[in-house]
């Protein structure tokens, strides 16, 4: 036991005990982190009073203490007032809930980009733009802080599961299907900006463990020169297969030629 | 009173049995294929689950191992995905439901005073079938066992991504064990609607046998909405349908509809009978009668039927409507409301009794402080935007065996060592059960309480490995620990039942002075079971017999 707490509170970079998700990345993940302490706070109450009574009973009542047995029966009275009581407990959680929900699920107004996010096994492709032509990343997706960065998520093969912890809840990524969520970061305290980790959690296949994902996020000014120089490389790119490939045609040695870009 | 009538003598139940010639060698051999008696046939279904449940816990011990320390190579991702999907496969359906089922095959005639049940045939077809499925897929070893979890969501378990014929032969360990505990539901039903003994009205029909009508009332209702997809994906993956193919107009969606619709209920079908044992145990160990037995009883029924409109709690990732997500929280939420009133009978029964606490006791009272816990962290997945954080994680892994699991093992192991006496005529060594139980109880809470913390840290469940980076080492490291410990004490327990069998203190009709009628037969029952059905009073028979031969003993 001993050796169990001494490896629990252990540093060398071992975390403690976790009781709250992650938060403070996204208001999203911060509404729903509020909502879950407050869940925490009435079931941290009812288990103490609840295993309280249980351990005192074990303990006061044995036959081996001489202790002789009353009958009890559960009155339709102390029943109905039970079935009232945790109806009023879980009426006021739903309520609570609905009452957040529109800070976790409604996207926000103000300025917003919207970036497409494609799972397949076992890697995540995020396509800054809606054309053939518009940057991409693998991996690590690039954002503006101070925006709202709405994902459209798709699959291009099994189901996977979209999730950055600190930004806010998980959204599966569904082949045939195209699912939504958002988040807004803080502004970051470094040039290089900050940088937020996560992974897919639905299982997709051997390799699912490593389908790692993670959210740089820039000063809008930093930002805009990334995606400037994605833009400008990836024409460059473009332009330089073209070419090769027009050469190419030229000599006779492949057929086709797609359109220039 | 009209049991005279029945029971002459000073209403000491007559002996009517006449002696029976000994079967030779072959004749034993042939009727352990083609017996058709109850009993037989649910120690037949105990004894194969408890063999899964060993093989089971050994897959989970390998889970523990590989998640010990970060970047482990000690198992391959493949065999990985391959082990928990047999471990989860493994628990589901070759221990927890086989073992309700053959407890309910042994104890309910015995409980409902019947001789036989009402239909021996199909109780004896459905083990056969249970033991075709369990065969069907540990076949998978040969080759390559399944991979898609236990859960077998496509386009994962499709044949393009899962080509290994170990998928279909989960299928067909999933269409095997339907049928047998859908066989054996209805003869459950049948039998407690026909042969209950004269005198027994529902009213007094006991608490564990409510929880095994509502088991089968659930599996008839839920049951066949799963079987028929997992027929579709096998139609999709060998005959070229596509149900679920979403390149052809099929929808993985659909899936997850069919089969929670069956497997949200499932897990609350095998918690029910859990329920009913552990509100036995605690009733006679703490020396009271069943007065709080009807409050359970509804509640049971009323969760049971809540339990079939809670299937889109599992689903609250996908992007669905959120009105849709409303409407599910709060179906899941009401299953609560019952839930509390069954807890809180099972406080009052403790509060005041004169507690005894013999083996069977220990597991039912760890039962209601570990379920406690469970149902609690249970609300946050229930609420929505919450489970978007936590769904898919270790802490569902957590939860789930708090409530499920903890039901299959504390539950279950509860109706063992309550039961064992009947089953056996022997008692276990009770200084070994009290070991077993304390490793089995602190096991199970340092493996799964870490696993919490381990999800809302960002830990997805299923995965093989993580970097050192993630700061989940400790804790993993915790878990492993634990689960040795859990896994020894069940080790203990095994060796205690099989060490009993021959060795155990004889252990007479009624060791614990029981409340139901399985306590009136001899200790293991003949084949009929009772000489005599004695004539039932109230829900809790046998106190009125012992009341009765308490006042014809003492001539009054
Ligand atoms: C004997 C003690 C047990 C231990 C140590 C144990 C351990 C585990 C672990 C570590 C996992 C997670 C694997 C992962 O996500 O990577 C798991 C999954 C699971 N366990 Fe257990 N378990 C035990 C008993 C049970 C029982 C009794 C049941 C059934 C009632 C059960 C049902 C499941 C299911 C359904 C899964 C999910 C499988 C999947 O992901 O497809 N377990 N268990």
């Amino acid at each position: 036991m001993t050796v169990l707490l001494a490896l629990l509170v252990a540093p060398s970079g071992a975390s403690a005990i976790t009781a709250v998700p992650r938060s403070g990345g996204s208001s999203n993940a911060d509404s729903i982190a509020e909502l879950y302490k407050i869940i925490l706070a009435i079931s941290v109450v009812i288990f103490l009073a609840v295993e309280g009574f249980l351990i005192r009973a074990l303990l006061k009542y044995r036959a081996s203490n001489g202790a002789v047995a009353q009958e009890t029966s559960v009155t339709p009275r102390s029943e109905i007032g039970w079935a009232i009581g945790a109806t009023v407990l879980v009426a006021v959680l739903a309520a609570l809930t609905f009452i957040k929900l529109p800070s976790i699920a409604d996207t926000p107004a103000g300025k917003t980009i919207t970036v497409n996010v494609t799972g397949r096994q076992y890697i995540w492709r995020f396509t800054y733009g809606n054309t053939l032509t518009s940057p991409f990343t693998y991996t690590q997706m690039v954002v503006p802080s101070d925006t709202v960065v709405v994902l459209k998520i798709q699959s291009t093969d099994v189901i996977h599961s979209w999730w950055i912890p600190a930004l806010g809840g998980k959204t599966d990524a569904i082949p045939g299907n195209t699912t939504s969520t958002w988040f807004k970061a803080p502004t970051p305290k470094s040039p290089e900006g900050d940088l937020y980790n996560g992974q897919s959690a639905q299982l997709g296949g051997r390799q699912f463990a490593n389908m790692l994902a993670s959210v740089r996020v820039l000063t809008p000014a930093a930002y805009a020169v990334w995606l400037a120089k994605q833009t400008a490389e990836l024409k460059a790119a473009n332009k330089q297969s073209f070419d090769t490939r027009k050469k190419l045609t030229q000599d006779g040695q492949i057929p086709n030629l797609s359109p220039a870009p | 009173m009209s049991a005279t009538s029945q029971t002459g003598n000073n209403g000491l139940p007559e002996i009517v049995t006449s002696t029976v010639a000994p079967k030779t060698a072959r004749q034993r051999w042939i009727s352990a294929f083609t017996t058709t008696d109850h009993k037989r046939i649910g120690r037949l279904f105990i004894g194969t689950a408890f063999g899964f449940f060993i093989v089971g816990g050994t897959e989970a011990v390998l889970l523990r191992l590989q998640l010990g320390v970060a970047n482990n190579s000690l198992i391959t991702p493949d065999h990985y995905n391959q082990l928990f999907t047999m471990h989860g496969t493994t628990m589901m359906f070759l221990f927890l439901t086989p073992m309700v089922i053959g407890l309910a095959n042994y104890i309910l005639p015995l409980q409902l005073g019947a001789r036989r049940t009402a239909f021996p045939r199909i109780g004896a077809l459905a083990y056969w079938l249970f033991l075709a499925g369990g065969i069907a897929l540990y076949a998978t070893l040969l080759f390559t066992p399944p991979e898609a979890g236990w859960t077998s969501y496509p386009p994962l378990s499709s044949a393009e991504f899962s080509p290994s014929a170990g998928q279909d032969h989960w299928i067909y360990l999933f269409l095997l064990t339907g049928l047998s505990a859908l066989l054996s539901s209805i003869n459950f039903i049948a039998t407690s609607i026909t042969m209950r003994a004269p005198g027994m009205s529902w009213s007094r029909v006991p608490v564990f046998a409510w929880t095994i009508l509502a088991y089968a009332g659930l599996t008839i209702v839920a049951l066949p909405v799963a079987a028929g997809a997992a027929s579709m994906l096998l139609f999709d993956r060998n005959f070229g349908t596509s149900f679920f193919d979403p390149t052809a107009g099929g929808s993985p969606l659909l899936w997850q509809d069919l089969f929670w619709f069956f497997g949200q209920p499932q897990s609350y079908m095998a918690l029910l009978p859990a329920f009913g044992i552990v509100t036995e145990v605690l009733a006679v160990f703490a020396g009271k009668a069943s007065g709080t037995q009807k409050a359970i009883t509804r509640s049971v029924l009323l969760i049971a039927g809540l339990s079939l409109l809670t299937w889109g709690s599992r689903m609250f990732t996908t992007g669905g409507s959120n009105t849709l997500n409303g409407i599910f929280m709060i179906t899941t939420l009401l299953v609560f409301v019952p839930t509390v009133s069954i807890i809180f009978s099972w406080l009052s029964m403790l509060n005041k009794g004169a507690i005894v606490t013999s083996s069977p006791f220990l597991y039912a009272a760890g039962f209601v402080s570990v379920f406690v816990f469970g149902t609690l962290t249970g609300l946050f997945l229930a609420i929505f935007p919450v489970d978007w954080q936590l769904d898919d994680t270790a802490f569902v892994t957590a939860q789930f065996h708090y409530t499920v699991a903890a039901g299959a093992i504390f539950g279950l192991l509860a109706a063992l060592h309550y039961w064992y006496p009947k089953l056996s005529g022997r008692l276990v060594s009770e200084s070994l059960a009290k070991v077993a139980f304390w490793l089995i109880f602190a096991g199970f809470n340092i493996t799964f309480l870490v696993q919490y913390s381990l999800g809302l840290d960002g830990m997805p469940a299923r995965i093989y490995e993580y970097s050192t980076t993630s700061g989940w080492g400790a804790e993993s490291l915790i878990s492993t620990v634990g689960s040795v410990l859990l896994s020894i004490g069940i080790l203990i327990a095994a060796v205690n039942f099989i060490r009993s069998y021959t060795n155990g203190a004889l252990a007479g009709p009624d060791p614990w002075t029981g409340n139901t009628l399985e306590w009136f037969t001899p200790s293991p029952p003949p084949e009929h079971n009772f000489d005599v059905v004695p004539t039932v009073h109230s829900v809790e028979p046998m106190r009125d017999i012992r009341a009765e031969i308490a006042r014809s003993s003492t001539g009054v």
